[in-house]
């Protein structure tokens, strides 16, 4: 080999290749947050079309046609808030893929109870969270003995193929917490303000 | 050209081609292509690359 081919290959094999794989990981991650790349999964469909739909009721559509949540909407609800949570949410992303592959028929769901840090992380120093009688006694919601979607249970109103309902939790039981969901989203009708809706719903295939 | 170069050559043109697809348009499928073919056939392509400087340096004596 002449020197200069020496040289060719050293930037084609070795140079090139790290800078590509940079910027590429950069991009991709960044633009993995967007709700754009959840819809470009077409499995993701029915909760997209709530979530951007010109009409609907879900917490997600709210959040989403108020600006409440101004950008990558999607991530910022299913992406766990913490250090390792970004990194979390992409991994299961991949692994979403692979289920799906293996079983395309698989129902969507939550892998366990949507937490209220999710929510929190915008809502938690809200007048309107920490001054509504429904979030009382607020320690417990902060410190999840409570979760936000027992009562904020309509995250997304998208029925899957056994025309079940896709809650982020499970029912409410009782009148009391049947009471406190119609006053949250009477609160949440009243007003624009972010303080009075939890999140919560699918974003997973289980058990993978 | 040395077997171990052309075969680099191929597993970069590879990789490069998901890489770009990814670039253009980042979805699911071609993110999970980029890290899942890209990174590791650029890694082995660098491997390769310098398995066969090394050799090279060893039959010049350098080493």
């Amino acid at each position: 080999m002449t020197s200069r081919l020496k040289i060719i290959l050293l930037f084609v094999i070795l140079i090139v290749p790290a800078v590509l794989s940079a910027v590429t990981t950069k991009l991709a991650f960044s633009r993995a947050e967007r709700v754009e790349f959840c819809a470009s999964c077409h499995t993701m469909t029915p909760w997209i079309n709530d979530v951007t739909g010109a009409d609907g009721d879900s917490l997600a559509h709210e959040h989403f046609s108020r600006r409440l949540i101004q950008h990558d909407q999607c991530y910022t609800c299913h992406s766990d808030y913490g250090f390792l949570g970004p990194l979390q949410a992409k991994l299961k992303g991949v692994r979403h893929l692979i289920a799906f592959y293996i079983d395309p028929d698989r129902k969507v769901e939550l892998y366990g109870k949507f937490p209220n840090a999710n929510c929190l992380q915008c809502h938690a120093e809200g007048k309107a969270f920490l001054e509504d009688s429904n979030h009382e006694p607020v320690e417990d919601l902060l410190s999840g003995k409570d979760l936000c979607v027992d009562c904020h249970d309509t995250a997304h109103n998208v029925e899957q193929d056994d025309d079940a309902a896709v809650d982020a939790a499970p029912d409410g039981d009782g009148d009391d917490k049947e009471a406190r969901k119609v006053d949250a989203v009477k609160a949440a009708d009243g007003n624009g303000d972010a303080g009075e809706k939890g999140k919560g719903d699918d974003d997973a295939e289980d058990g993978e | 050209m040395p077997p171990l170069i052309r075969i680099a050559l191929l597993l970069v043109a590879i990789a490069t081609a998901f890489a770009v697809s990814c670039l253009i348009k980042t979805t699911a499928l071609s993110m999970t292509f980029f890290f899942s073919i890209s990174l590791p056939a650029y890694g082995l392509a660098g491997i390769l690359y310098i398995v066969e400087v090394v050799r090279d340096l060893r039959r010049h004596s350098v080493l």
